[in-house]
């Protein structure tokens, strides 16, 4: 029994001393989402995780592009985001109004943004559009549900079909011979944003979090789809696209931002009940967390250890980020959610015993 | 009814259960074998022919022919008021009760790769396969978690404890994992299972309200459960094979295939045994236990230890596939955006 204690002691150990030297840096290899002179495209990009994104890749040099519906809000997240550019004689912004629940919108937005990219397309392009409106699934509206699953899935849904479509093109059909001091032979990024709510079912989020795990299901299909494509390329170097395309997908948990007190409001009282010791990060955290996922290669990328640890527990066939930290942390959280979730449920069972539900 | 020396979960002798179809597959294994245990079945789906040729294979298996009733509704279930319809014309139907059993079952897979499917297919697959249960599960639950004292018909003929009513998913393992060529399909089916996952949470609101305030809260307790199929032969599994892609088909080889009628007594066993995310097989179950998140487990240790086991299997499993699909890009024709 002491032998057996000693050896999982050391083993827990090794485990953190890796977790530990990984969440450092110690093991990372060159930056794998180098930005600087490429060109990124950003849905949900005036406010928020969106905006602060965009202030955060100004920052790492790159060219940036923001979609929203509110032209306003447009400007003054230009203005916010162009000035932290690295290099402002030569870094260039741009923002476009465009409805992104509508197929066509996507198509017009790369048209729109490769024209203005002197008639290169894109190299990143992420689907951060979003907005949560959470409340008990019978009191909900089909109108509400449908318009969840809009922004928040068919949207990045529209956005991949039409980017996808722009960088699968042949290379021999192109267009004019790269001249941007980055090469487009390096990789192009599709990114998408979900939210850890694609992981667990928390009492009030029927509308949001289905369209999340549906994401997460996307993501994950099209990511065994694009080898296909990429074999492509080294079958026949004329045939195949430019460029290979990675795609990963961002999980943030709560982020304090306008868009979360809008959800506050139509939130049922134990829904935040059972969010109330989550961490919540500002939009600035959220974005250095999620490139910081990207410049490590990563591919399902979490901002925070919360949703780290559900990320864990939820890993299937998902490519692993750290083959050793994955896997010790999901046999962890396997047994962390034996007691997490029947405690979730009894609060609910408590909230409802206690408070009642009827509205109508 | 009697006792049985291992609790039943799922008690159907006597209830009425309305399940939503195609009247092929599943839907229609899954009623022979309700009747098989003395339920009265509607069956739901669009085809009234297919649904008459259905009724007729299911009545002959009832237990009790004498007193079982059997029906069907032509309806479809991607529209949110049908559901509402199917739900009225049942209670109709078994003497102003609501049904004691739904089971949003209906649903259909067009996998072809992304970037070659057309919007309109990636909106059909989401309507019949997330849609329609969204709304059916929607529409039973307005009803089921009505107060009950609002009810105009009295439920105590029923003799004994009000018995919990059962309200089931079907998913399909495609939520577990990402295959090149499932884009339209797996999205859909693991909203289901975040759906699922999400109501079931849900629930416990209402069940620990009746709990506190007998009289004013619903008439029984809501269980939600998720059945998460494989492969089955099945008239549906054959339409979906012919615009399959050739890679869809490299990634799935060996997979095992059940029998409609395999199927139903695999997910009806599950449901006895009180069990929530139900799988069907054995390569269902290892997936199941891959993807266990936060949703209840079934048996604590042997999910727990599953969980581990699977979880260094894909760590060669998911590169292999992987590898496979590359090496199908690498070796054959493959059609880019003109």
């Amino acid at each position: 029994m002491a032998m057996g204690l000693a050896w999982a002691t050391a083993a827990l150990g090794v485990f953190f001393i890796v977790l530990a030297f990984d969440t450092i840096g110690l093991f990372r290899k060159k930056n794998q989402f180098p930005v600087d002179g490429r060109t990124v495209v950003i849905t949900g990009g005036s406010q928020g995780m969106g905006r602060g994104l965009g202030k955060l890749l100004a920052q790492k040099g790159a060219n940036v592009v923001i979609v929203a519906r509110d032209r306003e809000k447009l400007k003054a997240a230009m203005e916010y985001i162009s000035k932290s550019a690295q290099h402002p004689e030569t870094q260039r912004f741009h923002s476009i109004s465009a409805d992104v629940t509508k197929p066509e919108e996507n198509v017009r937005i790369l048209q729109e943004v490769t024209t203005w990219n002197n008639g290169q397309a894109p190299d990143i392009v992420w689907a951060n559009a979003g907005v949560s409106a959470p409340g008990l699934f019978v009191d909900t509206s089909i109108e509400t549900l449908r318009a969840q699953m809009d922004i928040n899935y068919w949207a990045a849904a529209y956005l991949a079909k039409a980017t996808l479509k722009c960088w699968l093109h042949p290379s021999s059909s192109s267009d004019k011979p790269f001249t941007a001091k980055n090469s487009s032979l390096l990789p192009r990024h599709f990114v998408m944003t979900s939210s850890t709510a694609a992981f667990c079912g928390i009492a009030g989020y029927s509308p949001y979090s289905p369209a999340k795990a549906a994401l997460r299901s996307l993501s994950d299909s099209l990511r065994s789809e694009l080898n296909i494509y990429h074999g492509a390329r080294l079958h026949s170097s004329s045939s195949g696209p430019p460029a290979d395309i990675r795609i990963h997908t961002v999980f943030p948990g709560t982020i304090l931002t306008p868009g979360h007190e809008a959800e506050n409001k139509t939130k049922h009282p134990v829904t935040k009940i059972l969010e109330e010791s989550d961490p919540a990060q500002t939009e600035d955290q959220v974005a250095a967390a999620a490139i910081d996922g990207l410049e490590r290669g990563y591919y399902l990328i979490t901002t925070q250890l919360l949703g780290a640890a559900m990320r864990a527990s939820a890993l299937q066939g998902s490519p692993r980020n750290n083959w050793l930290v994955d896997t010790l942390f999901s046999w962890v959280t396997s047994v962390a959610w034996l007691f997490v979730g029947p405690d979730l449920e009894s609060k609910v069972f408590q909230y409802g015993k206690e408070h009642g539900v009827y509205k109508s | 009814m009697g006792f049985f020396s291992r609790k039943n979960h799922f008690e159907v002798d006597g209830r009425v259960g309305s399940h939503t179809v195609l009247a092929k597959g599943m839907g229609r294994g899954l009623g022979k074998a309700l009747a098989q245990k003395g339920a009265n079945v509607v069956l739901v789906a669009r085809n009234q022919e297919k649904l008459d040729a259905a009724l007729k294979y299911i009545a002959a298996s009832a237990k009790y022919p004498q007193s079982q009733r059997f029906h069907t509704i032509s309806a479809d279930v991607t529209k949110p008021e049908e559901n509402a319809r199917l739900l009225e014309e049942v209670t109709a139907w078994n003497d102003g009760n609501h049904p004691d059993v739904v089971w949003a079952n209906a649903g259909s897979s067009h996998p072809t790769l992304f970037i070659d499917t057309p919007i309109e297919i990636l909106h059909s697959q989401m309507d019949i396969n997330y849609w329609a249960a969204a709304y059916l599960s929607r529409a039973t639950l307005k009803l089921w978690l009505k107060p009950a004292t609002s009810s105009s018909k009295s439920q105590e003929s029923q003799t004994g404890p009000t018995q919990p009513r059962h309200f089931i998913i079907t998913s399909s393992v495609a939520c577990f994992v990402g295959l090149a060529g499932y884009a339209p399909y797996a999205p859909a089916k693991s909203a289901l299972r975040s759906l699922a996952d999400t109501l079931r949470s849900e629930l416990n609101l209402y069940n620990g309200y009746r709990r506190g305030h007998p009289s004013q809260g619903p008439l029984t307790d809501v269980k939600i459960h998720c059945v998460v199929p494989g492969t089955i032969k099945s008239p549906g599994l054959d339409q979906e094979n012919e615009v399959k892609h050739a890679v869809t088909h490299l990634l799935e080889e060996g997979d095992m295939a059940q029998t409609e009628d395999e199927v139903a007594v695999a997910a009806i066993k599950g449901l006895e045994s009180g069990g929530y995310l139900i799988t069907t097989q054995f390569l269902g179950h290892a997936m199941r236990a891959g993807m266990l998140g936060g949703s209840p487990r079934n048996s604590w240790l042997v999910d727990t230890l599953f969980a581990w086991v699977i979880n260094i299997a894909w760590l060669f499993i998911g590169p292999d596939m992987e590898g496979k699909v590359f090496k199908y890009g690498k070796t054959n024709e493959v059609l880019l955006p003109a």
